[in-house]
């Protein structure tokens, strides 16, 4: 073997690898936030608990029955200095480490960009555990282009009890900036260049 | 013999049969010329193959045999194992605590500043129920080094009671001197989405140098279910590529930081 080859990877054909930043302007991530107030929601601000923040991401479900919440609009903000391409939805869920009751659980559904068809393929909700973010990602029906004055909107409801612990929880969407205003515009990650998004 | 070994054989003697009797335009003749090639190379890796693992199993491998290398592991497995990322690759370049308040303590006590420990602790409720004041957070100077940023991490710890949802950090406006937000978000984010333990990179809006006497800050607040009690002790750090350093000399960045995946064109900073 000829080791001083810095191509050649190990002798058996061993491969090494090791976990990279994804590149310039990849898998970017856009928080939603509670734009409208909701019964059994509130957003978690540095001024303390608000009904709607536009500047915070992490918001709380209270539950006052036994079932389903109510559910509320997540949106994220119009981005008005770049154009991006969606490829991902991720979520942060803060259940208790030893929750002394029925774990509250968070679900989502109808994840759309502007006017359109849900791009979760569950018509109905699915537990934002899927999504988690040391999850591997759960694949789309699409990857929409996200351009302004268009907004990635998700609803969402709480699944507990009545006693259920109250639950803190954020999203977001992932995304690859094709152009942007200050730093021009990007290669996007293979999985979102025209050869693997091509449909018929 | 490997039934693959004798339909190999097989085939290269019909092969040869065939070329001998020279029936067949010249295209005809380069490509039967080009299988036998393959039909050899198959074989005389099978050979190679089998007396590996006749030695293998007599425990006289020769570790340096360079056709090991070419060699797949039987039934196409393949092994992967975590490595290093190379010298000067994926640096972290901590933040210190530069813009304080009475929520916070650092590594000088409460509202101190410190310019030796990135280490805070944030007391939830301390001045506000479920959350603190934001502070800003500064890296060092790096006089010796051009740096490249490529990332941003957080390491979070939090206490609350076990059966309460766990307060969290949140990040907003990462900057390089006075540039524009590195962020995509204006406003802040779950520090969860920057955590170290995730298994990728958040990424970035651009992957700018971070020259002397250039600095990078991020301000950082904290949010809690509970209103009062609950603590988050983080710390936060840049990732970044080294790309001159006057002791160690100049580095070969990663794939992601290198010259043809950095293209970009238009915009205000070519």
């Amino acid at each position: 073997m000829k080791a001083r080859n810095a191509y050649i990877q190990g002798a058996g054909r061993l491969e090494f690898k090791t976990l990279s930043p994804s590149g310039l302007g990849r898998q970017v991530l856009i928080p939603f936030y509670l734009e409208s107030q909701a019964d059994n929601f509130q957003s978690l601000t540095t001024s303390g608990l608000q009904n709607t923040s536009l500047t915070s991401p992490n918001i709380l479900i209270t539950p006052t029955g036994n079932g389903a919440t109510n559910t509320a609009l997540l949106r994220t903000p119009q981005i008005s200095w770049s154009v991006l391409r969606m490829v991902g939805f991720v979520t942060n869920l803060y259940t208790p480490p030893i929750p002394s009751a029925a774990t509250l659980d968070v679900c989502f559904s109808d994840l759309k960009v502007g006017g359109s068809t849900s791009l979760f393929v569950h018509e109905d909700f699915g537990s934002g555990t899927m999504y988690q973010t040391d999850n591997s990602n759960p694949g789309l029906r699409d990857y929409p282009l996200v351009v302004s004055p268009n907004r990635v909107e998700v609803s969402v409801q709480g699944m507990g009890l009545a006693t259920s612990t109250p639950v803190q929880f954020s999203c977001a969407i992932l995304c690859d900036i094709l152009q942007d205003d200050e730093y021009g515009v990007h290669i996007p990650g293979p999985y979102a260049r025209r050869g693997a998004i091509q449909k018929r | 013999m490997s039934d693959k070994k004798k339909k190999l054989l097989a085939l290269r003697s019909k092969i040869k049969r065939k070329m001998q009797s020279g029936k067949g335009s010249r295209n005809e003749m380069a490509k039967l010329q080009t299988t036998l090639q393959r039909v050899d190379s198959e074989l005389s890796r099978l050979k190679s193959l089998h007396t590996i693992s006749a030695k293998h199993r007599r425990g006289t491998e020769e570790v340096n045999q360079h056709k090991n290398v070419d060699l797949n592991t039987i039934g196409g497995l393949q092994f992967q194992a975590s490595s290093p990322p190379g010298i000067g690759r994926m640096v972290s370049l901590p933040f210190y605590p530069t813009s304080v308040n009475t929520d916070v303590t650092t590594s000088s006590g409460v509202n101190s500043i410190s310019r030796t420990n990135p280490v805070c602790i944030f007391s939830v409720g301390n001045s506000i129920n479920n959350s603190v004041n934001p502070i800003t957070l500064t890296t060092p100077q790096i006089s010796w080094a051009k740096l490249r940023v490529v990332g941003f991490e957080t390491d979070i710890r939090t206490n609350s009671a076990q059966n309460t949802s766990p307060p969290t950090l949140i990040v907003s406006d990462l900057k390089i001197g006075g540039g524009t937000n590195l962020f995509t978000h204006e406003d802040y984010s779950d520090g969860m989405f920057y955590s170290n333990k995730n298994d990728y990179y958040a990424g970035l809006r651009d992957y700018p140098l971070l020259i002397s006497p250039n600095q990078a800050q991020v301000t950082v607040g904290a949010i809690s279910p509970t209103a009062t009690g609950d603590t988050v002790t983080f710390s936060v750090q840049l990732v970044c590529e080294v790309l001159d350093d006057e002791n160690y000399g100049t580095h070969i960045p990663g794939p992601y930081a290198r010259g043809a995946s950095m293209v970009r064109s238009g915009g205000k900073l070519k």
